[in-house]
């Protein structure tokens, strides 16, 4: 058996609480907040206490799907992106760049996040860029 | 303004076996007893679980009544232990808390309809006397409770 | 304290052992094991305060044929007991090494981040309920005001649910605060006082007075305090004490029948 506690930072929202993971033969069983932290001191909120949920959750997301005729179905990243890509086109050269928001997650990095906003700005064209961290 | 007089509302848990067949008696029997209460037929009085009674204090409830065979008597044997203990435990713990006297467990067999009658009569008399369930009214009122943040920080969490 | 784990790692007494190090200045819990034998070098005791036997029993789940040992306090003690009489997890597959906790002056050193007592602002102190002292010092209170005060506490809650996912002794898997007929899901705030009140009735004759719930409080409820009322009248009616016996709390379980006094409608 194999019991490790990993230290971490929520990645729920831009507060950055301390985390515990306990992680049990590879399989991340429960969180709690770093006792001595400075950010949280030993509490969290109900999102920071179930972050262990959301990598083993069944809702989760696994691969790439479309929408078509009302239902999701499963397609490759190439084909993903094409359609995202052609699509966001329609709609920025039909109603403008303003009309396209880009919201980023706390789930991704930090590199990943100026890379979204890189591509809201002098891709797209519009500054309407948030982030669910934001506080 | 409200000017009717206060009348309590009481949640009776009446256990199927006993205190219901009581209150069917005095039914037939055509005993007068306060319209105050709101029987909740139950098969055992042990079903009733510190859930439902917090859960009825919380919806406004002035009183929670429960009637359930005599020792020695339970159709299940053993189940009236269990409320004995539950509700010893939940007249301490609400006492405590600030709902005195508004808990209330009586043994009253299918043949006691006159006790049954006496005992709601009296149980609605001393509710009626304590006065409305307090817990809405305070939350009601939050600003009467506090004014903002308090030395911590902490913020109410007013709905 | 090294010498002593170390041993116990060596001669197989125990697979892996439950204590703290310092990681960048913070103590952590750690698992130390045989194979990484050198690591019990960096084992320290900790101010800080973390469920060990919560993780132990988390992993007693996956594999119950490890054999745990644990650096534990008196209120991790305590739990243990109390985990072993719900059979939660076995008491042969634990071996505790107590650490000092309580002050005395016997020890040079006590290891409790509750022995500060917890600053108190004028606000408070005229609202809501003290978190220390004995519970039953609020009786001089009328009992109006009482339930002022703890309605007062309870509406600063944030339904975090920090105060169970923390609790040494709350194994349930399906929790009555959760269920969808017994609350209201994905609600906040919860329903005041209801949600506490259930959760303090849960604690009755199983909560080991460890604090870890009122130290994961975002909002400062004196749920020690709540808890330790509760834990006092399953005492004084029951005759139990948690953590002390091997046996489940009679509040708990059926048994057998109990005389208790009751209110009579006449006072």
């Amino acid at each position: 058996m194999d019991c490790r506690l990993v230290p971490s930072v929520c990645s729920y929202c831009g507060t950055g609480c301390g985390v515990l993971f306990s992680v049990i033969d590879g399989t991340l069983v429960g969180t709690y907040p770093i006792k001595t932290h400075p950010v949280n001191e030993g509490s969290l909120c109900i999102k920071g206490w179930n972050l262990h949920e959301h990598i083993t959750s069944p809702k989760r997301l696994r691969n790439p799907m479309i929408r078509r005729n009302g239902q999701l179905q499963p397609v490759s990243w190439d084909e993903a992106i094409q359609e995202a890509a052609s699509r966001l086109r329609t709609v920025v050269e039909e109603h403008g760049p303003d009309s396209v928001g880009v919201l980023t997650s706390a789930k991704i990095t930090n590199e990943e996040n100026y890379l979204a906003q890189k591509l809201a700005r002098t891709v797209i064209g519009t500054n309407n860029v948030d982030h669910c961290a934001r506080l | 303004m409200d000017t009717k007089p206060f009348e309590p509302k009481i949640v009776a848990f009446m256990c199927n076996w006993c205190t219901y067949g009581a209150a069917d008696l005095a039914g037939v029997s055509r005993l007068p007893y306060p319209q105050n209460i709101r029987p909740i037929r139950v098969m055992c009085s042990a079903t009733i679980s510190p859930h439902h009674i917090l859960r009825a204090f919380q919806s406004g409830a002035d009183g929670v009544f429960i009637g359930g065979c005599h020792i020695g008597d339970c159709h299940y044997i053993k189940g009236n232990y269990m409320t004995i203990k539950r509700v010893a435990f939940m007249e301490d713990l609400l006492n405590w808390f600030g709902l005195e006297g508004r808990l209330h467990l009586e043994w009253i067999s299918s043949a006691e309809a006159q006790k049954f009658v006496d005992v709601i009569r009296r149980f609605t008399e001393k509710i009626r006397a304590l006065g409305p369930n307090p817990i809405p009214a305070l939350l009601k009122t939050p600003k009467a409770i506090w004014n903002g943040a308090d030395d911590e920080g902490h913020c109410a969490n007013v709905a | 304290m090294k010498d002593i784990v170390r041993t116990w790692l060596e001669s197989g007494r125990i697979d892996l052992f439950l204590g703290y190090r310092l990681v960048d200045g913070h103590p952590i819990p750690h698992c130390f094991s045989k194979e990484r034998l050198e690591e019990v070098e960096q084992l320290t005791e900790s101010l800080a305060r973390y469920p060990l036997e919560k993780i132990a029993h988390q992993m007693l789940q996956k594999d119950p044929a490890v054999r745990i040992g644990l650096m534990a306090r008196d209120c991790t003690q305590r739990s243990v007991r109390v985990l072993a009489a719900w059979n939660q997890i076995d008491m042969d597959r634990i071996r505790v090494l107590t650490m000092s906790c309580c002050p005395s002056d016997a020890k040079d050193k006590a290891f409790c981040s509750y022995l500060q007592e917890p600053e108190t602002g004028p606000v408070r102190k005229s609202n809501g309920m003290p978190s220390t002292g004995d519970p039953d010092d609020c009786r001089v209170l009328p009992a109006e005001e009482r339930l002022r005060r703890w309605l007062y506490e309870f509406q600063k809650c944030i339904k975090c649910y920090g105060c169970r996912d923390i609790c040494p002794v709350c194994f349930c898997k399906d929790c009555g605060l959760e269920h969808e007929d017994l609350m209201d899901k994905g609600v906040v705030p919860p329903e005041v006082p209801l949600f506490h009140l259930i959760r303090a009735v849960h604690m009755a004759g199983r909560c080991v007075d460890c604090g870890l719930c009122e130290e994961a409080c975002p909002v400062g409820i004196p749920l020690r305090l709540l808890y330790r009322k509760v834990n006092g009248i399953v005492t004084d009616r029951f005759g139990y004490r948690v953590g002390q016996t091997k046996d489940q709390s009679p509040f708990n379980v059926l048994g057998e029948f109990s005389p208790l006094e009751l209110s009579s409608l006449d006072d």
